[in-house]
């Protein structure tokens, strides 16, 4: 019964073979053309800008040979050939291949456009493939994220303050990130453009915000520069580009150490690409002054911050310029002044963003009371397409002759004005504002005496040894201290054989039984003054000595207590010291 | 014939000692004079004549720089007067330093520039500018001596006010002591003009950080015709062409 029903399912199986090799037979022999329109990220695409470009895919399925093509509907488009490609596969026995043809169609008038279908005519056969529909709507109307795909979720906006500028002029540029979900700007790719025509300025972050874009709400962050441009003319001003992360967060890490390590979220890398737009540039009409600017100026104005100095001392003039355009890189103009006051340059700051302070150090060469002239600030009203002046207020600075100066000085510039020229040349007495000069200290250079560095350094290193040393000896008397014991216990036998030679060497035979209580003592942990036969006996039975043993100790014990606490006349000390030596080592054993 | 030859050579190095002798006394007796002559020329009040006199000597030392400094704000150079005294001080011109000192504090008010008297860094550098880095080396020295020495005693003994009056001293005079130390390794200039300082070392890098004419800055690094510098007073940080400062 099994088999059988395996013999069934081989045949159904193989019919079913059959009939599929059948269909793909046929239909490998069967001609077909698909025409899809996408933008260049290869998403499908309904509706577009003007200019924008639109990618057109067809693909031929089946066909062996090329054929030619005839599109319908791209009058309104210009049209450029992508590359074809060809894929070939063999089936059943059939050679056939995919052929894929792209062109690049950018639309040339606003409306509904009809693109197919595509025709081609192969064996007397006319083949016709789908067509596609497209809007093409204007700048202003068009938004991405009004077409069908829901990919397109992040944009750019680049665009110039104005189309029409004049060559030096500083054009502000804006450029926005929208996007509807969290992104992280990493890294911004500005157009390829030669610098020595087209300069940029870095880019400024004005704002980050939320915005409301055809219902849905974005992120947007916005950036700022000025474009430069050096030469008149029509110029395009190439695509730019933006490398920004996305942001997603990781809902399977939410514990504290993928947090603290930055795992919380997925981040991904992701380009998105701005719009290029053209540029024109017109030549400044020609000029006899000198020029400090080009751009829209409202004011200049000027301030001293003393109206009388010294002679010879300084006071502060501003000037403020104030204007719409960038005032970042206006160079400090020059200043005319009378020749009995010089000037330096000092700082340029800008307190806010359409003002621009420039200071100056006015030097008062020459009593008097000086007139500082309006100054002009010559620029180029971009708005007005001429040149303009802005002038300030004349001022009026006083220099008060010095106290010190002598009255000789004073007379002659009161009086004879010949005279004045001279003391223009001459410089200030102010001998009296600084210390007066060294005579009588030597001309020549006095070899500074000091330690060198390594010299100082082992001097210094020296109460520092000491302060070491005291440590190390500090140190090992508390280890002494604390171990002690410990120490007398473990040298026990070295003390023993000293205190036995010195004993030696002296023929003192009394000391031999305090040698031999000490050992115990020490060996044992008793206090010697309890050490007794009794103990020692206890002592050597636990370290496990034998019996015949134990009574030769007793013995000689006995001998040694004998030899110290009574008088004996004859005695070989010799042969006494060496039994000794010979229990020390014996003891060292089982001790 | 050996005996000639000895002599011949004897006579050479003979001669030869005498040349470098006189030379020497004779350099020295000019320079004198030059020094001399300029001193005259300056109560003369013929600054620029005393200047060319004071830059004919050769090797200067700290009154000739003093003296230079002097007569370059006379002729209301104040920036190179400034590099001048401070030459000098670094020239080891402790009994001119109040001054110098006094003189640099009139020539930075007639640049504009704010006399930096008033934070800890500058009352510091004063202390220890007053006073040759031999004695700073010694009292710092005894101290240290002096603490080590004592601090078993004055420990057991329980003077503590004592030891940590003793530490005290020790460490600010080692502070001190640093100070000047600091003072003379460290490369120091002075602005010439008022110039932009630059990130990197090109003029591209721009920022809008300024140095003013006659500020003093620290040297960090050099690279070929740029020089990294630093200023004490206002903390700023940048690379600047070596044309536009004068080393002290």
């Amino acid at each position: 019964m099994v088999i059988k029903i395996g013999k069934l399912s081989q045949i159904n199986v193989s019919i079913q073979l059959y009939f599929l090799l059948v269909f793909y037979t046929l239909s490998a022999n069967q001609i077909s053309i698909e025409l899809s329109l996408t933008d260049l990220r290869a998403h499908a695409i309904a509706k577009t800008e003007l200019d924008q470009p639109v990618l057109l895919t067809i693909k031929i399925n089946g066909l062996s040979t090329s054929v030619p093509l005839s599109i319908e509907g791209i009058e309104h488009f210009n049209a450029e050939p992508r590359g074809s490609f060809k894929q070939y596969y063999s089936f059943n026995g059939n050679n056939t291949q995919l052929i894929e043809h792209r062109y690049l169609l950018r639309p040339q008038k606003i409306g509904s456009f009809n693109i197919g279908p595509v025709t081609l005519v192969y064996n007397n056969e006319t083949i016709r493939s789908n067509s596609c529909e497209l809007e093409v709507q204007n700048i202003d109307e068009y938004h991405p994220l009004d077409s069908s795909s829901p990919i397109d979720q992040t944009f750019i906006e680049f665009f110039p303050k104005k189309t029409t500028g004049f060559v030096g002029e500083k054009i502000p540029i804006t450029l926005r990130l929208n996007s509807s979900k969290p992104i992280e700007p990493i890294e911004c790719l500005l157009p390829k453009v030669n610098k020595e025509i087209i300069t940029f300025s870095s880019l400024e972050k004005i704002s980050e915000k939320q915005k409301t874009i055809s219902n849905q709400k974005y992120n947007c962050i916005e950036w700022s520069c000025n474009l430069e441009v050096k030469k008149a003319g029509h110029h395009v001003i190439p695509e730019l580009i933006i490398v920004y992360n996305t942001i997603k967060h990781n809902s399977f890490s939410d514990n504290f150490f993928d947090q603290f390590f930055g795992r919380s979220s997925i981040t991904k890398q992701k380009k998105v690409f701005g719009k290029e737009f053209t540029i024109t540039i017109n030549e400044l009409p020609p000029n006899e002054k000198n020029l400090n600017g080009i751009g829209m100026f409202e004011s200049f104005s000027a301030s001293l911050d003393k109206s009388s100095i010294m002679q010879g001392n300084g006071c502060v003039l501003s000037l403020t310029l104030k204007g719409q355009s960038p005032l970042d890189d206006i160079k400090p103009p020059r200043l005319t002044l009378p020749t009995e006051l010089k000037y330096y340059e000092s700082a340029c700051h800008s307190k806010k963003s359409n003002e621009k302070v420039f200071e100056y150090i006015i030097q008062g060469i020459k009593p008097g009371i000086w007139s500082i002239p309006s100054q002009e600030f010559t620029f180029f009203d971009t708005d007005k397409a001429e040149y303009c002046t802005l002038t300030t207020e004349p001022l009026s600075l006083t220099v008060q002759q010095d106290k010190v100066a002598t009255p000789k000085a004073s007379m002659h510039d009161s009086n004879n004005e010949d005279h004045q020229a001279d003391a223009q040349i001459l410089p200030a007495d102010n001998s009296c504002e600084i210390m007066p000069i060294y005579e009588n200290s030597p001309w020549y250079p006095i070899k500074k005496r000091s330690l060198s560095l390594p010299f100082f350094i082992g001097l210094c290193c020296i109460p520092l040894l000491y302060l070491f040393y005291l440590f190390i000896v500090y140190k090992r008397t508390r280890y002494a201290q604390y171990n002690m014991q410990y120490l007398k216990h473990k040298q026990a036998f070295i003390h023993a054989r000293k205190r036995l030679n010195a004993a030696k060497k002296s023929q003192s035979i009394t000391q031999l039984h305090d040698i031999f209580i000490e050992l115990f003592a020490q060996r044992c942990n008793i206090q010697p003054s309890l050490i007794n036969q009794e103990a020692i006996e206890q002592c050597l039975s636990k370290a496990h000595c034998t019996q015949a043993l134990l009574e030769q100790w007793n013995r000689f014990f006995s001998e040694l207590s004998e030899i110290t606490y009574a008088k004996q006349e004859k005695i070989d000390t010799h042969a006494l010291f060496n039994r000794a030596y010979v229990w020390l080592d014996q003891l060292e054993e089982f001790l | 014939m050996r005996t000639k030859l000895h002599a011949v050579s004897f006579l050479f190095i003979l001669f030869f000692l005498i040349t470098i002798i006189v030379n020497s006394v004779y350099a020295h007796i000019n320079n004198q004079e030059f020094f001399l002559q300029a001193n005259a020329l300056y109560h003369e009040k013929n600054y620029q004549k005393a200047l060319n006199q004071y830059q004919k000597i050769e090797r200067k030392g700290w009154a000739v720089l003093y003296n230079m400094g002097n007569c370059y704000y006379m002729l209301n150079d104040y920036v190179n007067a400034l590099v001048h005294w401070k030459r000098a001080l670094s020239h080891g011109a402790i009994k001119a330093f109040d001054a110098i000192h006094s003189n640099c504090n009139g020539a930075e008010q007639k640049l504009g520039l704010k006399p930096d008297n008033e934070s800890m860094l500058s009352l510091l550098n004063l202390l220890s500018s007053k006073i040759p880095l031999i004695v700073w080396q010694i009292l710092f020295l005894l101290l240290l001596y002096g603490t080590i020495f004592s601090v078993r005693w004055l420990w057991i003994n329980r003077f503590y006010s004592i030891l940590t009056l003793l530490i005290l001293l020790l460490l600010s005079s080692g502070l001190l002591l640093i100070q000047q130390w600091q003072r003379q390794t460290v490369q120091r200039g002075i602005i010439l003009e008022n110039v932009n300082l630059c990130s990197g070392t090109d003029i591209e890098f721009k920022k809008n950080d300024k140095v003013m004419p006659g500020q003093e800055v620290m040297i960090i690094d050099e690279r070929q015709d740029w020089v990294h510098i630093y200023t004490h007073n206002n903390m700023l940080a940048g690379w600047i062409k070596k044309i536009y400062i004068e080393l002290i």
